[in-house]
Formats: C-alpha cells, structure tokens, sequence
C-alpha cells in the first residue's frame, strides 16, 4: 500500500512505469557504457529518494560502511584475525541496524531487509574468497542498490552478480524479452494477486467469526494465490527491467505449488531467499555434515530467523518454527513416504501451506484461534454467519482461481518458451499492459486498491 | 528461445501506443476529462484518461454543453444513468431555480415551478426549516397526526416487527451488501452491490438472492414496494462535488418516487468512517460525511421521505465510526450489522390512515 508523501514505492507505480522507467531507459541508452554504472546508481538513488531522505541517508551510510568495512578487510589478506574483525564488525552493524528498526517500532525503512541481506551478501562472499571486493564503491552500489530488485529482491547474491556489475551488454533482443517479463509480472500482480486478494481482505472486513468453514478454506487458498502471484509478479518485474538493463537474474519462483514436499515446496519458493540462508547461515552452522540432530537443530534456526526476518511479532515465528517442524519431520521420516506417494505428497503440500500461510498474515494471535476453528469448526461456533457466502464469493473468484491455475500450469511453461516471441504472444502482452494500466489507476482511486465499497 | 533476427514487434506496440495514449490524454485533460485532471503532478496524465474511461467518458466524445461545466454533469451526461424526471428542460429549470441553499425553503417565485414530489408545499417550509434545525439528528416531528387538515400529517418513527419489512426494498453499497448478508434479515428485497453510487444505481446490474441479474429499474417496476431505504453515498465521495452529488441523489429519489409513488423513502445517512481513516484521507473523512448527511437530511419531510442517521448507534462518543465494529475503518463487521436491524426496527413508520395522494403533488397554496 502507498505511504504517505511517496510517490514510487513500487513496480506497478504509473509514476515509475510512465515517468520514471522510460525516462531512464532512454538515458540509459544512450548513455556510454563507461557512465552506465554511474547513472544506474544515480536513478537507483533517485528512485529510492521518493520514499523519504532519512531513509535515503541510512540506505547511503549503510553502502559507505559496508564498503569501507570490507575495503579495510581486504588490505591484509593474510591477516585471518583482521579480516575476521572487520568482517564482524560489518555484521554487527548489518544485522544490528535491521533488528534495531525491526524492534524499536518506528516505522521500518523501505526495502531495508532486503539491501540489508544484499549487502551481507557482498560482506561474506568476499570474506569467504568467493569473489573479489568491489573496486569502488559505485560498483557496490550498483549490486546492491539498483532499482529493479532495490525494495523487494530477489536477493541476489554478490558472487551471482559481481561480473555483470562489472561488464553487461544491452541488446534489443534482452529488451523485448525484459518487456515481456515485465508485462507478465505486472499482469500477475495487478490481474491475479491483487483481485484474489479482494477475497482476503472482504474476509477480514467481515470478520473471521462471520465467514463459514468452506469460505475460510477459500480465504487461505486466496491468500496463498495472492501472495504467491503478487511476490512471483514483482520478482518477474525486477528480473525483466533488469534483463533490459542487460542484467541476467536468476528466477525467483519456480513453481511452488508442484512441490511434493515442504521441503521442496521452499527450494521453489523466494529461491534467493532460501540460498542466502543456506548460504550464510546453514552452511556456516554445519549444515548437515555434523549428525542428526545437529542438522535438525540447524534447520530450526534457520527457519526461526526465517520468521523473525519476515516479521517480528510471534505468528511469524511461529510459522518459520512450523515449517522448520515440517522439514525435520520429512528429513526424518516422511521423506521417503512422500517420494513413493506422489498424489499424496502434492495434496500434502496443497493442506499444509495454505494453513502456514494463514499463520503468516494474521499476526494476533487471538484472530488466528478464531480463523483456525472457522477451518475447522469442531471448537466453536460462528457469529452472524451467512452458510452461503463461499457460493456467492466462489461464484465471484472463481475465473480468477482458474486464471491462476492454468499460467501455473506446465503446460502454459511450454507455451510461453515456445511462443513468448510470436506475433500472437506479444498482441496478447500488448492488450494485458493497458488493461493493467486501467486497472491501477481505477484501483488506487480507491482506499484499498482495486476495492470499491 | 529462438535464434532468428525478430522484430522487437512489443516494444515497439508499447512504446507507439505509450505515446499516442499520452498524447491522447494529455489533450483531453484539459478538455472531456477536465474534471479528473488534478494538475498537482501526482499522476501521469494516462490515469486521467483511465479514469475517463472507467466512467464511460470517451475521448473522442466532444464536451456536453452542460448547464454548469463546473460540475460532475460533464461526466454523467453521457452516462444515462439517471434518467431524467422531466422533459431536459423542466429538469434543467428544476436545478437552476432551485439552489441548494434554497432547497429547504423553495417558497421563492412560483411555488408551482420549483415544487417536487420531495417538497410537497411552499407552506410547509417553516416546519421543515424548524425540523432541520437540529441538523443530522432524527428528525423526528414534534406533531403528532392530530393536524389541521390543511397541513399534511408529519410522521413520527415508532417501533415496528420485522414483518413491517416484507415489503420493503433495500438499495445500497458494499455497506449494504453487509446487511444483506450478515444481518440475517431474509424477508425483505435486496438491491445492494458494491460500488453503487447515485450515478449507476438504476442501470447497475445487480444479483438476486437466487443468483439470477437484473437492474433496479427492472426491480422496481416489476414489483411495488411498500417502503424503500436508499444506504448510499460513500462511493460518490471522490468524484464532484457536494452540489452535483446532492443533485444525483434528488434526482434519484425523484425517480425513485416516480416509479413507486406509494412508497415510504427512507434515506439512510452516509455511515461515518472510524477516526484513523477520517484523520488521514482528504476524501473519505467525517466531516465531508457530515456535509452530505445534512444536505440528504434535508430532502426529508416526514411524510413520505424519511432520514435515518445510522450513526446514532455506530459512532462513538467523538462521531467516528467505533473502532470496534470494524477492521477496515470504514465497514461494519458481519456480527455487527444487527445494529442496522435493530435501529431500523425502532425507526419504522405506521400510518393508520394513508393520506390521499394529492397531498403529495400538488401544492396547496
């Protein structure tokens, strides 16, 4: 939702796609390659600068810092005790910054748990020897603070992006490609995630005493849709304005909900995400080289700071300690059940992440109890509830639960590897990008997007 | 991915037609979709012509010589959605020889010009000045039906069953849709869809409770109602002003009245939102909602058209909606719509005696 006195926060902003995006591209273009870096970062700059300039500032200092952290690191490469220093002395401030914002309840700088894990992504690689400093600092800048993935990822790692940094090329080719990406994700979020997400949010107008039990399992799975196909839509967005700045990102989502375990369901799901933590915090505890149980005791951290990282009141770490439960339960003994089952396993997935979700967006505790006996209605009654209500909604979303179902489908994969660059493909992307075009300006007309009273 | 040299056909599609709807709109910014632009930079100027065609304004229509350009009319006069009462020039005389300042006294000129089903006679505008003066509150009469017969009989609301109800009709917004489905009330028509505003109700398609579509102006002439609450207001908010508001929604009633003559009206005031939202929105706020209630208060003559002020029982003690009867600040949660229910309830109207239907047309004067 748009905060106050901003004017880009995001993507699917008219300002950013009718103002600002064409304007820079334009720039970009013609810009030599030598100035490329500079302006990316000017633009990046500027484009987080619309959020507030204390934002900005801390967003500044907190690149100088890492860079000159990590600078000093690397003046005595045989120093281990040096490095050591300065290398922690770059994560305490890191982490510190992000759990001080985190829990002093001011209101939560733009972005900053995504630059924060970026540039804890440059501090370790470098640290770990898997790429090299950054030669200057815009160059750092560039990784950590261009546009496209600035406010939500995906978090790239810096070994992952440290040579395009330094040498890409544009062509028409990467642009159209980019373009159709972006119309995608723009089409996920704005057609897909942001209707389904009218359901979601009709259910809590109503109050979760007042839904029945069939519109609060349609409320979870609208909630899983749109969260699903808004994240996957952003992240489509970055990886295409990035691809026609010339950047090759990896994908982001690759399909969730065709997992047929949890484990699986999140080496799909925000995959940058899931290898940062792997990366940086799995591997680095012992992964699963030293025993059981302490494999089991590192997956739980994990997915407790997994929790934490995504919000601090307790349902999140609730919901990272439940999957974190899941996992080790499929390590243990559902594993192997799960891989000889296949129907049961996708069905498996399809109950439990819906249920985890739910977990993760109502943050009180006591609302939770409440939806969860609305699921299942074995503990209490409803207030003032209408038993009809699902058919009226379900009548409502259904094209919509439907739309996304057949794009997630493998099937719309193929077709979109065989024909995004058909004549028919593009008409199609050409008519979605003006009707989400309509769709954004008709829906911030109102409160709550796309919402009329 | 294929190897062959391509076209780059998308951005060229894009970027063309970027260009051309930007040109496009910023021409008719300041033309058909003069009420749209804001001119503060805010927006590109594409979502003024977005904002157009969500309203079916097209930008190859030319301005409608509207009789106040200033106002909404440029928007509706191409959208039919409310149909006028009158042959165009009666309605055009109705709105310029009536002002809204003017509207609870319309004893100027010729009585016969400026009367409407909604002010029955010249001569009752002292009561109804004296009625309005306590503003928003109910806007109870203080006679009973013992009158000289001369004076039309002025109603006071009393407490009825839920059988009062079979034949009433209910028209609304989302709000309204709240009541439809949590307030458990069953017996009564429902004509309720979000996003319903003056400017749409009669052409809006809208469901049956047996899932079937219709229009209002299907619904109502298909069948005759007894009473009819009108729970609307809130959408119309962001676009024109006051004035043009309170001239759809006159318009409305009238249309109202025209279809189901017999009908008591009942106009619901618009529901207040809760004060975090009427704090920060420079639209949907309290003191606008207190603006339109008592210019909507004011159609009421306690004859035949009534005003409920839902807010009676829904705002607390400092006129916002109460924190706890909602979760988005501006709708009331399902258990709590039987507020609705029980403040209808205490506001019924009996009339043992139905007064005969001149008394409602013609002046007396």
């Amino acid at each position: 939702m748009q905060q106050k006195g901003t004017y880009i926060v995001e993507l699917s902003d008219l300002n950013f796609l009718f103002r600002f995006f064409p304007v820079f591209i334009l720039a970009y273009y013609f810009c030599p390659a030598k100035y490329k870096n500079m302006l990316l970062l000017a633009a990046s700059i500027l484009f987080y600068g619309f959020s507030g300039w204390q934002n900005t500032l801390l967003l500044l200092f907190s690149l100088m810092l890492n860079y000159l952290f990590i600078s000093l690191m690397e003046t005595r490469p045989r120093d281990r005790g040096w490095r050591r220093g300065w290398f922690a002395s770059a994560v305490i401030y890191n982490v510190g910054t992000l759990c001080f914002f985190k829990y002093s309840g001011t209101a939560l700088p733009l972005g900053i748990s995504f630059y924060t894990f970026t540039l804890l992504s440059y501090d370790a690689d470098v640290y770990l020897r898997q790429e090299k400093a950054a030669k200057n600092w815009p160059e750092l800048g560039v990784y950590a603070l261009m546009f496209p993935k600035l406010l939500s990822g995906p978090i790239v790692q810096y070994r992952q992006l440290a040579g395009q940094v330094r040498k890409r090329t544009t062509s028409v080719r990467k642009t159209e490609y980019g373009l159709s990406l972006l119309i995608i994700g723009l089409s996920f979020k704005v057609i897909l995630a942001d209707t389904v997400g009218i359901l979601w949010h009709e259910i809590r107008t109503v109050g979760f005493e007042s839904i029945s039990t069939p519109l609060a399992w349609m409320g979870a799975a609208a909630f899983s849709v749109q969260l699903l196909f808004d994240f996957q839509g952003y992240s489509l967005m970055a990886i295409g304005l990035a691809s026609m700045l010339g950047f090759d990102l990896p994908k982001n989502f690759d399909h969730p909900y065709r997992a047929g375990s949890i484990s699986e369901y999140y080496r799909r799901w925000h995959i940058s995400l899931g290898q940062w933590f792997r990366d940086y915090l799995y591997i680095p505890l012992g992964g699963n080289r030293c025993g059981l149980a302490r494999t089991c005791f590192n997956l739980l951290v994990v997915w407790a700071v997994t929790g934490i990282w995504h919000g601090t009141t307790p349902n999140f770490l609730l919901w990272g300690l439940l999957l974190g439960f899941f996992i080790i339960l499929e390590k243990c003994l559902l594993g192997r059940f799960l891989e000889n089952h296949k129907v049961f396993s996708h069905l498996y997935v399809w109950f439990l992440i819906p249920l985890t979700w739910v977990i993760f967006d109502i943050t009180d505790i006591k609302e939770l109890g409440i939806y969860f006996t609305r699921l299942f209605p074995f503990w209490g009654k409803g207030i003032a509830v209408n038993s009809r209500d699902w058919i009226i909604h379900g009548t409502k979303y259904l094209p919509f639960f439907l739309g996304a179902l057949a794009v997630s489908c493998p099937l719309a994969d193929k077709l979109w590897e065989k024909f995004w660059d058909s004549i028919a493909a593009k008409t199609v992307l050409f008519f979605l990008f003006w009707i989400c075009v309509y769709q954004i300006v008709n829906g911030l007309h109102n409160p709550f997007r796309y919402f009329s009273f | 991915m294929r190897k062959q040299k391509r076209m780059p056909l998308l951005l060229i599609y894009i970027l063309a037609s970027m260009l051309f709807v930007n040109i496009t709109a910023a021409v008719s910014a300041g033309g058909i979709y003069e009420e749209y632009n804001t001119d503060d930079f805010s927006q590109p100027v594409v979502a003024v012509l977005m904002q157009g065609l969500s309203h079916r304004v097209w930008p190859w229509e030319s301005k409608t010589p509207a009789f106040d350009p200033d106002q909404e009319q440029t928007a509706q006069g191409t959208e039919s959605a409310v149909p006028p009462l009158q042959p165009a020039e009666d309605a055009d005389d109705f709105i310029v020889k009536i002002p809204p300042e003017e509207e609870t006294s319309p004893s100027a000129g010729d009585p016969s010009e400026s009367s409407s089903p909604l002010h029955p006679t010249a001569d009752d505008s002292g009561q109804e000045n004296a009625a309005h003066e306590d503003g928003s509150q109910n806007p109870t009469a203080p006679e009973g039906g013992n009158q000289d017969p001369s004076q039309p009989v002025r109603y006071e609301f009393t407490e009825v069953t839920r059988e009062y109800f079979d034949d009433a009709l209910f028209i609304g917004d989302s709000r309204a849709v709240g009541i439809q489905l949590y307030s458990g009330w069953d017996n009564l028509t429902y004509c309720t869809e979000s996003g319903m505003t003056v400017y749409n109700m009669f052409d809006r398609q809208i469901t049956r409770a047996d899932g079937t579509k219709t229009t209002l102006e299907e619904a109502l002439a298909e069948s005759s109602f007894g009473k009819i609450y009108l729970e609307i207001g809130i959408n119309e908010m962001g676009t024109g002003t006051v004035d043009s508001f309170m001239e759809a929604y006159e318009n409305a009633v009238l249309r109202l009245r025209e279809l189901q003559p017999d009908a008591d009206i009942f106009l619901c005031g618009i529901m207040y939102v809760r004060k975090s939202k009427s704090d920060s929105d420079p639209i949907f706020n309290n003191p606008a909602i207190r603006e339109r209630n008592e210019r909507i208060a004011q159609l009421a003559d306690q004859q035949t058209v009534f005003y409920l002020d839902i807010n009676e029982v829904t705002s607390d003690e400092s006129g916002n909606l109460n924190p706890d009867y909602t979760w988005d600040e501006i709708h009331l949660l399902g258990k709590y719509n039987v507020l609705w229910t029980e403040y209808l309830s205490s506001h019924g109207i009996v009339k043992e005696t139905l007064p005969p239907r001149e008394n409602h047309s013609a002046p007396t004067s």
